[in-house]
């Protein structure tokens, strides 16, 4: 899932004008750049910061849904959702290895996402209550993330972009699978449609975070365009995401949490267009910091999976040298 | 770390000379890593008559790992007929400064395409 708009970037980069003009030119001829070539030192760092922020998404949003495999109502259900979290470790280590063409290594980032130096979505660190919020996550925290991806896939960075495309091709099932369980608890009994309004509501406005700070907020948004490593705005995907997905809403039966929610014929240019109510920042700015519900549990489950796995990695590397130094035996 | 080997360009005459550096340095990269879990790059060929085409890249300790980890990132959906993995630092790449020196050449010799030769149009099965 799911490159949050980025945050906290450093876009400065300290190379000489004419350097820097020649590679917006490239930038601008649509040119994409590949691992080795020149580039300045803010776009490389902006990369590996997102790139690497929406790997260590992918990996921290298998748990939330992990959560659920061994609880799911049906063999049917269950290997959907350990397929669907599988695809997300994939579109981790997808992204981590596109970062890693820009000169940072596996183990660097996974130190920075231990440390909390670097960050993850912010969607993943809220807790998964009851079966609807499986539903829930696949239609909108999956939907959430398609409408950031797809762009995404055209990102001036070759590798990033390839990483994005594969990614874009798995993400389908992820929200269709959550939008059958949503249509099946909301046609099901009052009970079952009441877990799934309970889903909609705690879910509705941390999708909506998903896109980052308001554009008035996001300072380094305009660099990250001009490099078209970001093609559209985070109020932009936002407003696109509202549009598409209010629909969904209305034909579930259930209804979006939001009462200044109201169509109006003027917006996107005369297409018409959703405005919806205020978002609560501060809640926002808290769970990035680390006060959501779930952030502490979130780190310490992958300290504990890196922990638990440092026998299995120096096994292995012990394991590979001793068999090369062994002389090949005799055919 | 062992001593890394000097070649310098002036020795390397050639304008293959960045192709071997590349070779030294990826070497020496190699030597620097050990502790970290190498990194192997991916080619993975779909079924039909295509080529193996790289795909990405996998860590593993060893060949037997590399290949069943590009297994399980790589290949859980589509139907493939065959993986190949290659130590990275075993790729010897051309150095994207070489690109203009390498492969412009090829851009002015136009008669090496069918449409260079005129033949009338009256000709069939040509
Ligand atoms: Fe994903
Ligand atoms: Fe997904």
């Amino acid at each position: 899932m799911y490159a949050q708009g980025l945050i906290g970037a450093d876009t400065a980069s300290g190379e000489t004008a004419e350097f820097l003009a020649a590679f917006q030119a490239r930038i601008d001829a649509n040119e994409k750049i590949e691992p080795r070539e020149a580039m300045p030192e803010g776009y490389r760092r902006t990369l590996i910061r997102q790139i690497g922020q929406h790997a260590h998404s992918e990996i921290v949003g298998m748990l939330p849904e992990g959560n659920w495999i061994t609880r799911a109502p049906s063999l049917r259900r269950k290997a959907a959702l350990l397929a669907k979290v599988q695809d997300e470790g994939g579109h981790g280590l997808y992204l981590y290895a596109a970062a890693e063409t820009l000169g940072i290594s596996r183990e660097q980032m996974t130190q920075d996402l231990l440390s909390g130096k670097a960050k993850y979505s912010s969607i993943f660190n809220y807790p998964t209550l009851s079966w609807a919020d499986i539903g829930a996550i696949g239609w909108l925290v999956d939907g959430a993330a398609i409408m950031n991806q797809i762009p995404l896939c055209r990102c001036s960075y070759g590798p990033y972009a390839r990483a994005m495309i594969r990614i874009c091709k798995e993400e389908s099932f992820h929200q269709r699978q959550g939008y059958e369980i949503m249509l099946t608890l909301a046609a099901g009994s009052a009970e079952q449609k009441d877990m799934a309004q309970d889903a909609l509501n705690r879910w509705w406005w941390p999708s909506l975070m998903m896109f980052g700070p308001p554009d008035s907020d996001s300072q380094n948004s305009d660099q990250s365009m001009a490099w078209k490593i970001k093609r559209f705005s985070n109020d932009e995907l936002r407003q696109k995401f509202v549009d598409a997905t209010v629909p969904q809403a209305d034909r579930l039966g259930l209804s979006v949490p939001d009462d200044q929610l109201v169509w109006n014929e003027a917006k996107n240019g005369g297409a018409g267009g959703y405005d919806f109510g205020p978002i609560d920042w501060s809640e926002f700015w808290s769970v990035v910091k680390g006060d959501g519900p779930m952030n502490r549990q979130r780190i310490a489950a992958r300290q504990k999976a890196w922990d638990d796995g440092a026998w299995v990695r120096e096994a292995a590397l012990a394991h590979a040298a001793k068999k090369a130094a062994q002389p090949q035996a005799a055919e | 770390m062992p001593p890394k080997k000097q070649l310098s360009r002036r020795q390397l005459n050639s304008p293959f000379a960045n192709l071997i550096e590349a070779m030294v340095e990826a070497k020496s990269k190699e030597d620097e890593m050990t502790g970290f879990t190498p990194l192997w790059e991916v080619f993975v060929q779909p079924k039909g008559a295509l080529a193996h085409k790289h795909c990405g890249s996998v860590h593993a300790a060893d060949a037997e790992q590399a290949l069943q980890a590009a297994r399980d990132v790589y290949a859980r959906r589509e139907e493939v007929r065959s993986i190949w993995v290659v130590p990275s630092a075993q790729i010897i790449a051309s150095e994207p400064e070489a690109a203009g020196m390498l492969f412009d050449p090829a851009s002015d010799k136009i008669y090496r395409h069918p449409s260079f030769y005129d033949i009338p149009d009256d000709i069939e099965n040509m």
